[in-house]
């Protein structure tokens, strides 16, 4: 039995907040048929991608309050791993994809292990020369990964026959996966395994008295972003064709980061806006274009300044009470 | 019948020895008090039954099984919860996460459960859920429960964290100072609950100083001054006990 007070405040904004989810899915899904130019087409299949790797970033970092800074590094794994796969071996890319994000992930895994036990400053170093080291052995590692030369003519992904190396296509296919990254973590994130991470951030000794793993559950963390940004790796390396380590610097790490300190630690919504403006600010303005890295420097210093806990604010999960625990509640407060 | 006995408990932090070969039996259904001094090593006894601290020597025997260096996320699990004297809550998370946290030992969700959303998955979490309502509702929180738990006033928050200890169906419960910062009223209810706590067939095991509620609702006390116990007894016995008043009110009182 809900009173109507309850009717009038939890429900209306749930449904307003409803409708704008839905008119946000049909606008989103009208996109590629609403004739914008490529270079437009191309910034949101761009937003899409960092839209996954903010996310998985923030899934260690912002949830479970680990800092990495060594995100590209599983990007790179993706990206390679696929791009490897289906130029030599002609694998659809289905098929790399997964491939790559489960390498990313194993990586994420073996890193994850020993290095969790580290805190804070320490931690961010190793995950810091991780993403080094995989730059480095993608550089000099000729046989596998061309090193400089990096590795041109992936070939575009393909479904029962049809082309998807189309804008069309790319769009639907990185919407896709955008998608189920965002429910996948949204769902994680609100569910016990997610309890256990944000407990971890918030204390790390309460964790453990309440039975939480620590370690383990860090290295679960570490693996599921890991895997997420293999994945963005796989989509990227089919997007643009081509790859070489140039594209998975340490800057690309801080950008990870910036998006998801910007968005807000430990926030979904966040994070998707974070994307957004990082991604598309720098081609609005053109003139900041080579001054990408002092920018993010200034997002980072400002939002520590002003706004430390993002655009949208720290995590706000909340438990979705059934209608017995709540009918529970409005009884009592009626009585 | 014991559920926990601690026999020549010792910790050494370099030359200090902040618990001097503790013995201590606590029974099932008991109220047990460890009074003492600040720094008398009250808090470091708790961090070595609770797995934080490893003994330098001496025995844990909990529900018959020896648990000396134990590991604090196993505790909990054999059936022992704690809060903190300093209160230990997950401050960006709801009253009612903080109380579903509690449970963590107790459930199984997994990533898999928690991916697909499926029937194990909301059976067990709206389970939590109206548990956890239910116990939060014995310290009337039931009206907070998506109020952040930094939000809470201060009697709140350790009103929670008991809640939270309790979420893990423990037999045994230790609170390290839970009326500090309590206000009288605050405290006379809290007195109230530990002992429908009892009731409810809890076992618990309380450092305290508020004099009043120690000698009100405690079944036996521990005395320990300077890392050693001093004195134990019931608390008729302690207050008229010598070396209790001299450790307290210094000597020649
Ligand atoms: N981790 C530690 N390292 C060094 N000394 C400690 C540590 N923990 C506690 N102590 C010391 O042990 C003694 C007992 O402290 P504590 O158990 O907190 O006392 P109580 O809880 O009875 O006030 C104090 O002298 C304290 O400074
Ligand atoms: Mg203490």
């Amino acid at each position: 039995m809900k009173t109507a007070l309850d009717n009038l405040k939890g429900k209306s904004t749930k449904n307003s907040l409803k409708i704008i989810i839905i008119i946000a899915i049909a606008l989103s899904l009208l996109v590629p048929f609403l004739n914008l130019s490529s270079f437009v087409i191309r910034m949101i299949i761009m937003v899409g991608i960092y839209i996954i790797l903010g996310l998985s970033l923030n899934l260690v970092t912002g949830f479970a309050g680990q800092l990495s800074l060594g995100h590209a590094a599983f990007y790179a794994i993706g990206a390679y791993t696929s791009a490897i796969l289906s130029t030599r071996f002609e694998m659809s890319f289905f098929i790399t994809a997964l491939m790559g994000a489960l390498l990313a992930a194993f990586f994420g895994f073996l890193l994850g292990l020993p290095t969790l036990k580290l805190e804070g400053a320490y931690l961010a170093i190793v995950t810091l020369g991780f993403c080094e080291i995989v730059r480095i052995v993608a550089l000099n590692w000729m046989g596998l990964t061309r090193g400089p030369m990096g590795i041109p003519g992936i070939p575009a992904p393909s479904i029962f026959g049809i082309d998807l190396g189309t804008e069309v296509g790319y769009y639907f296919l990185i919407y896709i996966l955008a998608a189920a990254t965002i429910i996948t973590i949204y769902r994680i994130v609100n569910s016990r395994v997610g309890r256990a991470f944000i407990a971890i951030r918030e204390d790390e000794l309460a964790a453990q008295s309440m039975g939480i793993n620590t370690t383990m559950y860090k290295v679960l963390a570490f693996t599921i972003a890991a895997f997420f940004a293999g994945l963005a790796g796989s989509f990227y390396a089919h997007y643009v064709t081509y790859i070489d380590p140039q594209s998975f610097t340490f800057d690309e790490s801080i950008q990870i980061l910036s998006i998801v300190i910007l968005g807000g630690m430990g926030s979904i919504p966040g994070t998707i806006i974070g994307a957004l403006i990082l991604v598309t600010a720098p081609e609005f303005l053109r003139s900041l274009q080579d001054y990408r890295m002092v920018m993010y420097g200034a997002v980072l210093i400002i939002m520590m300044l002003t706004r430390p806990q993002g655009i949208m604010g720290a995590s706000k999960t909340k438990i979705k009470r059934n209608k017995l625990a709540s009918s529970k509640i409005s009884n009592k407060g009626g009585e | 019948m014991s559920l926990l006995q601690v026999n020549n408990l010792t910790k050494r932090f370099g030359g200090l020895v902040a618990v001097d070969s503790v013995d201590l039996v606590v029974n099932k259904s008991e109220i047990v008090s460890i009074i003492g001094p600040n720094g008398a090593g009250k808090t470091t006894f708790f961090n070595m039954l609770t797995g934080i601290y490893e003994p330098t020597t001496g025995s844990i025997k909990f529900d018959g099984k020896n648990i000396e260096g134990i590991s604090p996320e196993k505790v909990i699990d054999i059936g022992m919860a704690r809060t903190f004297q300093n209160i230990r809550l997950f401050s960006n998370m709801t009253v009612l996460e903080n109380v579903i946290v509690g449970m963590h030992t107790r459930t199984s969700n997994g990533l898999l459960h928690s991916i697909l959303r499926t029937k194990k998955f909301k059976h067990e979490e709206d389970g939590c859920i109206d548990k956890a309502i239910e116990l939060l509702s014995t310290v009337n929180l039931d009206s907070k429960l998506d109020e952040y738990a930094k939000n809470l006033a201060y009697g709140e928050q350790r009103r929670l964290e008991i809640v939270r200890a309790l979420a893990s169906d423990p037999k045994l419960i230790l609170l390290d100072e839970p009326a500090a910062g309590m206000n009288p009223q605050e405290t006379h209810e809290l007195m109230e609950y530990i002992r429908k706590l009892k009731q409810m067939g809890f076992t618990v095991l309380l450092i305290e100083h508020d004099m009043k509620l120690v000698m009100n609702i405690s079944d036996r006390i521990y005395v320990l001054d300077h890392g050693a116990k001093i004195a134990e007894g019931t608390p008729t016995e302690i207050q008229n006990n010598k070396s209790v008043i001299e450790a307290y009110l210094g000597k020649g009182a």
